[in-house]
């Protein structure tokens, strides 16, 4: 092996070695944990030779006999300098060189857009992810393992689903649109979900209008740049293998009524109510135990496995670089069925020629999703619902799953079995995406680069949906076979200049810039009903009721944008940006936006009466700048019809033949004057490094208001429109704080160190002027809209808790006629509070009681390693968070014929006074279950989301495998959770990426799982 | 110099990069049709009112609207039935337990007003078109005539409702406010006399289903009794001009009304259309048979049953109207699920269940309709509900013996013995305990009549109806105000009690 490498090395660095005039260089360079840096830049100053270190972290550099100056460069350290080294002829000079690592205000590079700005030179707001941690989670979903990595980013998971839906928000909630931020994936808008993270080499977040103002009117947002491995220059080729693969399991459990006490609980409704009582209920009544008793739960929920690997390739000399990397992963999903298989090939190098510099990126990956079924309504409330007397299986109904049989309980309604729902929906979703980008760069003058980037991210989605019946006989549908294929295509083209200039003390980089985009979208999908029963899977074969369907759309985005970048000395920094937009979504006099910024910094540590020596750096910034959202529907200003056949709203049968006739609506109205939505983003904040960078600190303030926020004006149903034009009437407020701070500590022969960041923010609803009611409702219980839980408007937060208040149970019917303003209350039903005491309770009385967003969240990485271990833990804390519990709404509802949670059984009655739980009486006469703060909890916890622990095998116990390291680790996700929260997961309800006001109701949605992993890294 | 030299570099290329593809911003919306491009052929106009019509099946998530909405809101509280407890918002209609959001009443008023939005563009823009202006006229009348009858439903079952005569432009527009019940009824007279006036007595056979001036009397009929104040005689000689103009007849069979097999016949008045012959899938079908008896949604009350059980031929059988209205545990009933030998004791016990328009026709069966869904029409104003309310208005106008004639008409269609001499009000209480309920039970009436007599909470305490005591008299008669409207709408007020 050790022969083999010398060879490659002979290959990739000819070097001449026998010339009698020379003399060598070699040594090796550590990091401060004493281990080998790969990769790292040697550079000889004044001259051309150089060198970059090996696989154990050996250089040797064969020059001219002489004295010199070398200097040693590696990413995230700073660099070394050491002066005075002697050449002489035939000798070799040895030099062992250790660099420390640089925190905050180093050599490191920032990828800001358009460019790359050294860290310490930069006075916006950008938050780079520590990528030693973020490595660390196992997951092949970069949105979930960059939660809590960011001061500033919330990462709300709406669900704990195998595909991991997120909704991201950079400082805030700064829109009712869309508020996601801009993904840009090595230097193209890009989507996230087809980059694995272990293909990523860095992610920096643009939080201010400084930085991400260069993005213009996509940017209000935030902008999350991801770069990808590409391999570096004068590196030796490196091969790394990761797998790891493990056993994920629900980790909480609802406590439901057994059987025995559903007939009890039913029994007592149904007479409370003067309803008669099914015989059928009271056998169940006297025999409980001749029924079955599924545990839907256990059912529904199984453990499921996961397995990830990785492969990758990389090296450079000097004239090219690459990396290729292929990943593999496949999560299934603890709800049954449901997996998220994830395969990819990137493809990155770039080559240089004189002048000229030239590159490539392709990424080709492939998802395939099964997702949950009526997540929510008939799953996982259903789950939770649907009687322990209801067999998992039934040879006698369609499908063979268990249903409420009529003939057995008449009366009883048809509640679908939910493991039929979740394995007669059989769905599978595929996502086949390419995303290919070339750029060739040239330098006209010294300093002075034009570039051409071109880039296009293709889509190709299909949908298969087979529908197999189940049910009661002679009561169920079709099957049926739906599938939808669609292709979107995203295309840009990018000219820019950038000029770097220096003289005395001034550095200055412009940039110039020019970008077409395009984003192209077509769709068909077609269905068809009634197919042989031995589950064929073509269209073709169905004989009823066949459809298609197709739209499509696009839209187009013209920008030039300018940057310059000055400083000082180091000491005095500026950055101005300018950004003009032109997008289709606007009319044409309102087509254009302008988002201007501007920043200043001053590292007052420079000055020469600065004199605190423990601090050895220290930045003061400021930024204010102007950014946009064209987020809104598009054709939203072009009035138009309705005229598609596939539209059965307006369609009709006239004639003796009963033929449908197509009808045309314009069930929406036009918006013409719609402009930009803007957002002007203040942000002061600093960046302290003190004993030698031991300890690093960043904090930040923040202030950001959003204008003309395009809301979709809800009208009156009497207006007889699906819904109002859009119109620029909205305001909305985010402030916030972040700090971040790190601390290492490689002394001795534990070396650990901590990372800490705290994110904070409130937001408000400043305006919402010209909505009627002023105030949108959201976060509905249950299908149809009806039973809204959240508010949003004015002074609020965003989908603020909007619910009745209670004063516990009247204790007798004497008490509840008193009371006097719920007309039929009797003892044992709940009292509602007359807020506004007008003497009446209706809708007036509902009051704010907080919203799903936490006032703080805090995320703590611990590392450390002692001789051949390594650990790390990942502690993620969301404090001042509330969650209105859905599914105990579901389960204490006490209304119908669902089941309850074991709790209800305590329900009150006067000889049982001393409890929460009204009384039991069928059709909830006192609408016990209106939603109120009795649902509402408080959702704070703090989670161990990771901790690993690893072992690398000594060399020796490698020698004869031919890998060059190997380690192995163990690790646990989501193992221990401190919550006072009683449903399944705290970390659910965290925003609805489709549904700004869908945030905050967990309708038992996809928990979180506990998971076990084991895995193994190696390289060669 | 050098920087100057750079900055005009810069600049340059900015302009020089910025000047190209005037025109790549313009986009147009490939799924639509712009406004400028419509209102030219009379296809144009005809597909504008098709988009009102379609309103009135209710087109809630595809087929389900019809049972959820109309047939929940118009059927689910009387005295005639007993109904399942299912969702949570149907059981809160019968039992009298309205709460201001119930998505079963609050799409039926969507859709109408949805329909009456519909009418308003086409009557703003017809003028656009270019055609034949007979039948430009014929389509304003039906334009008129949707409008009156959204108007009219709206006012029956929400009393205080906001009347809608334009296209909203501007925002005020949006947040209209109530009109008096009689404002809403003088303007449906109005528009129904428009419509009488301008609407062909028959339409071609490919246009059946269409409205005609029939059906633009009897609804101005019919407006005439359920306003505030009926005007007897006007109604009156609205209901002669239909039953005299020759086009209309009962059916031989009673049941052929709700079985398909006479879909737009001799005594459809007014009629919505449904087909299971959907092209591209489109959701025209209704799902009465699945909903309503055969997944045993509901039944005969008691009091119904009973009162029924005495409605019989000359021999001492059951009339026709019995075995067409309800199944129950007879050898005479059948049903088309029943296999051979199969009777409904032996099969359902001694359930009873609703069976108007539960009935896979023969019709369909070439297309084999699943159980869920039907192309069976429902008959919207029937001849002889034309006739029953024409001898309820010769009635209170004194003219007793004639009104007894006309009923007995009907009752002999389904050989049911006449009725003899009777005074003013026994026949009065005879109109309204036995006979509208016997031939129209669950055909969207019963309230409607029971509200406007203002007999609501006697009739449903005498026939013991059990959520009786959840009933607010001068509140329950009327549904709530969607809560989406009152948000929305400053403007409205909640109707009294809610």
């Amino acid at each position: 092996m050790k022969k083999l490498l010398t060879i490659l090395m002979l290959v990739i660095f000819p070097i001449l070695t026998s010339a009698q005039s020379t003399g060598k260089i070699a040594g090796k360079l550590v990091d401060e944990e004493g281990a080998p840096m790969i990769a790292a830049n040697i550079i000889v100053l004044q001259t051309s030779f150089g060198a970059a270190t090996d696989l154990d972290g050996n250089y040797e550099i064969v020059l001219p006999a002489g004295t010199y100056t070398v200097r040693a460069q590696y990413i995230g350290y700073k660099t070394e300098t050491i002066e005075e080294v002697i050449v002489r002829a035939g000798a070799t000079t040895s030099l062992d060189i250790q660099l420390n690592l640089d925190l905050l205000l180093s050599e490191e590079v920032v990828v800001v857009g358009y460019g790359v700005q050294k860290k310490r030179e930069l006075t916006g707001a950008v938050t780079s992810v520590s990528m030693k941690s973020f490595n660390k989670i196992p997951s092949q979903n970069t949105l979930s393992a960059l939660q809590g990595q960011a001061t500033g980013v919330n990462i709300g998971s709406y669900d704990g689903s195998p595909s991991g839906n997120a909704s991201v928000q950079i400082r805030g909630i700064g829109t009712i649109n869309d508020n996601q931020p801009l993904y840009v994936i090595d230097g193209v808008p890009s989507e996230i979900n087809y980059v694995d993270p272990g293909e990523i080499e860095s992610i920096d977040i643009l939080k201010d209008a400084s930085s991400a103002a260069i993005y213009g009117s996509r940017a209000a947002n935030g902008v999350i740049m991801i770069t990808t491995k590409r391999g570096s220059k004068n590196s030796p080729l490196q091969v790394k293998f990761k797998t790891y693969g493990g056993i994920q399991s629900l980790a909480k459990t609802y406590d439901v009524m057994n059987t025995g006490q559903y007939s009890n609980y039913m029994y007592d409704m149904l007479t409370a109510a003067g309803e008669t009582v099914p015989d059928w209920l009271s056998a169940m009544k006297a025999n409980p135990g001749a029924y079955p008793a599924t545990d839907w739960q256990d059912v529904y929920y199984k453990d499921a496995e996961s397995v990830k690997y990785e492969l990758s390739v990389s090296g450079g000399n000097d004239w090219m670089n690459f990396n290729v990397a292929g990943t593999y992963g496949n999560k299934r999903g603890i709800v049954i069925g449901t997996k998220q298989e994830k395969t990819g090939l990137r493809i990155n190098s770039d080559f240089t020629k004189g002048k000229f510099k030239f590159g490539q990126s392709l990424a080709i990956s492939r998802i395939i999703e099964s997702p949950q079924q009526h997540q929510g309504w008939e799953g996982g409330y259903r789950v939770l619902t649907v009687p322990q007397f209801v067999p998992v299986y039934d040879n006698a109904m369609v499908g063979g799953y268990g249903m409420p049989d009529p003939s057995l309980y008449p009366g009883f309604p048809l509640m679908p079995n939910p493991l039929a729902v979740q394995e007669m929906g059989e769905e599978e979703e595929t996502y086949d995406h390419i995303m290919a980008s070339v750029y060739a760069e040239y330098e006209i003058v010294k300093g002075l680069k034009y570039k051409l980037q071109m880039s296009k991210n293709a889509r190709h989605y299909h949908d298969y949906y087979f529908y197999h019946p189940f049910g009661v006989p002679g009561n169920v549908p079709d099957n049926s076979l739906f599938e939808r294929r669609s292709r979107k295509d995203h295309t840009i083209i990018e000219n820019t200049l950038t000029y770097d200039l220096s003289f005395d003390k001034h550095n200055i980089v412009a940039l110039a810039g020019y970008s077409q985009e395009k984003d192209e979208y077509r769709n068909i999908s077609g269905g068809v009903y009634r197919l042989p029963d031995d589950a064929t899977n073509v269209i073709d074969l169905g004989t009823n009721n066949p459809y298609v369907n197709g739209s499509s759309w696009e839209d187009k985005l013209l920008s030039q944008f300018g940057r310059i970048i000055y400083d000082y000395d180091d000491t005095y920094l500026l950055t101005v940006n300018i950004r003009r937009d032109g997008s289709s979504r606007f009319n044409e006099d309102e087509r254009y936006g302008v988002f201007p910024s501007a920043s200043v910094g001053w590292r007052v540590s420079k000055e020469s009466f600065f004199n605190i020596p423990e601090v050895n750096d220290l930045k003061l910034r400021a930024s204010y700048g102007v950014l946009g959202n064209n987020q809104i529907d598009r054709y939203a200003y072009i009035a138009s019809l309705y005229v598609n056949p596939g539209s059965s709203e307006f369609s009709y049968v006239f004639g003796d033949d009963q033929t449908v006739y197509t009808g045309a609506a314009i069930p929406k109205l036009a918006a013409d004057a719609i402009k930009w939505e803007t957002t002007k983003t203040l942000n002061i904040g600093f960046d302290l490094a003190m004993f030698n960078d031991m300890i690093g600190i960043s904090a930040e303030y923040y202030v950001k208001n959003t204008e003309d926020m395009l809301l979709n004006i809800p009208l009156p149903w009497s207006a007889g429109v699906w819904e109002g034009p859009v119109a620029n009437v909205g305001e909305m407020e985010n402030k916030g704080f972040e700090f971040s701070a790190s601390y290492r500590n490689y002394k001795s022969s534990f070396k650990y160190s901590f990372d800490l960041n705290l994110t904070t923010y409130s937001n408000k609803v400043v305006a919402l002027s010209g909505i009627q009611g002023d105030a949108y409702l959201g976060g509905a219980l249950e299908y149809g809209d009806t039973n809204p839980v959240t508010k949003t408007t004015v002074g609020q937060p965003i989908a603020s808790f909007w619910l009745w208040q209670t004063a516990g149970l009247f204790q007798s019917d004497a008490e509840a006629a008193a009371y006097g303003l719920q007309d039929g209350a009797k003892g044992g039903d709940v009292k509602f509070v007359d807020t506004n005491n007008d003497g009446i309770l209706n809708d007036d009385d509902r009051a704010f009681m907080g919203s799903s967003i936490p006032d703080m969240e805090l995320g703590f990485n611990f590392n450390a390693s002692w001789g051949a271990f390594d650990f790390n833990a990942f502690i993620f804390t969301s404090i001042g968070r509330k969650l209105f519990n859905g599914a105990r709404w579901q389960m204490e509802r006490m209304s119908e014929w669902e089941n309850q949670s074991a709790d209800v059984a305590n329900s009150w009655t006067p000889e049982n006074p001393n409890t929460d739980i009204p009384r039991a009486i069928f059709a909830d006469p006192n609408q016990n279950s209106r939603p109120s703060d009795r649902f509402l909890e408080n959702a704070d916890y703090l989670r161990l989301k990771n901790i690993e622990i690893g072992y690398t095998l000594p060399k020796e116990a490698l020698n004869l495998t031919g890998f060059e390291r190997m380690r192995i680790f163990i690790s646990a996700e989501n193992l221990l959770t401190f919550t006072g929260y009683s449903g399944y997961d705290p970390a659910v309800g965290g925003g609805n990426v489709n549904d700004t006001f869908d945030r905050g109701v967990d309708r038992a949605l996809y928990p979180f799982a506990r998971t076990f992993l084991f895995g193994i890294d190696l390289s060669l | 110099m050098k920087i100057n030299k750079v900055i005009t570099v810069l600049l340059l290329a900015l302009f020089v990069f910025t000047g190209c593809e005037e025109n790549f911003l313009d986009v147009t919306d490939p799924n639509r049709v712009t406004e400028d491009q419509f209102w030219q052929t009379e296809d144009d106009a005809f597909k504008a009112l098709t988009a009102a019509y379609a309103q009135l099946t209710i087109p809630l998530w595809g087929r389900w609207g019809h049972y959820e909405c109309k047939i929940l809101v118009e059927n689910y509280r009387t005295d005639l039935g007993y109904f399942m407890p299912d969702y949570d918002e149907w059981v809160e209609m019968y039992s009298f337990r309205m709460s201001e959001e119930n998505y079963t009443k609050d799409y039926y008023w969507y859709y109408y007003y949805q329909g009456i939005y519909q009418t308003n563009i086409f009557l703003e823009n017809i003028d656009r078109v270019e055609m034949d202006n007979t039948m430009k006229a014929q389509m304003v009348g039906e334009a008129k005539f949707l409008r009156a009858f959204y108007h009219l439903k709206l006012v029956t079952y929400f009393k205080n409702i906001p009347l809608i005569l334009a296209v909203p432009t501007v925002a005020e527009d949006f947040y209209p406010t109530q009109a008096t019940p009689d404002a809403v009824y003088t303007q449906c007279i109005q528009d129904f006399t428009d419509a009488a006036n301008a609407l062909p007595t028959q339409w071609e056979s490919r246009y059946k289903g269409r409205a005609t001036k029939g059906a633009a009397n009897a609804y101005l009929g019919l407006t005439h009794i359920y306003k505030t104040n009926p005007d007897w005689s006007a109604a009156s000689s609205a209901f002669g001009s239909v039953i005299n103009s020759g086009q209309y007849d009962l059916l031989p069979e009673f049941w052929d009304n709700f079985n398909g097999m006479s879909e737009n016949g001799p005594e459809s008045v007014f009629e919505l259309q449904f087909t299971v012959n959907r092209p591209n899938n489109v959701s025209e079908s209704q799902t009465l048979p699945a909903q309503f008896g055969a997944w045993g949604q509901g039944g005969p009350s008691d009091w119904y049953f009973d009162m029924m059980m005495n409605d019989k031929k000359a021999d001492g059988s059951y009339s026709d109207r019995v075995y067409g209205t309800f199944f129950f545990d007879d050898p005479n009933t059948t049903a088309f699920w029943f296999e051979e030998g199969d009777t409904w004791g032996s099969t359902e016990g001694d359930r009873k269940l609703w069976k108007k328009w539960v009935y896979k026709s023969e019709v369909e069966t070439a297309n084999e309709p699943s159980w869920d869904r039907s192309g069976v029409n429902t008959v919207e104003m029937r001849f002889a509900d034309v006739l029953l309310m024409q001898a309820e208005c010769l009635n209170e106008q004194g003219q007793t013996t004639q009104a007894i004639d006309i009923i007995n008409l009907v009752r002999a269609r389904s050989g049911v013995t006449p009725i003899g001499t009777l005074s003013q009000s026994e026949l009065r209480n005879h109109i309204r305990n036995y006979e509208r309920p016997a031939e129209l039970a669950f055909e969207g009436k019963r309230w409607a009549d029971l509200v406007r007599w203002g007999v609501v909470e006697p009739t449903l305490r005498t026939h013991n109806n059990p959520y009786v005591d959840n009933f607010d008299v001068g509140v329950d008669e009327y549904l709530p105000i969607p809560s989406i409207d009152l948000n929305n709408n400053p403007n409205l007020v909640q109707n009294p009690g809610f």
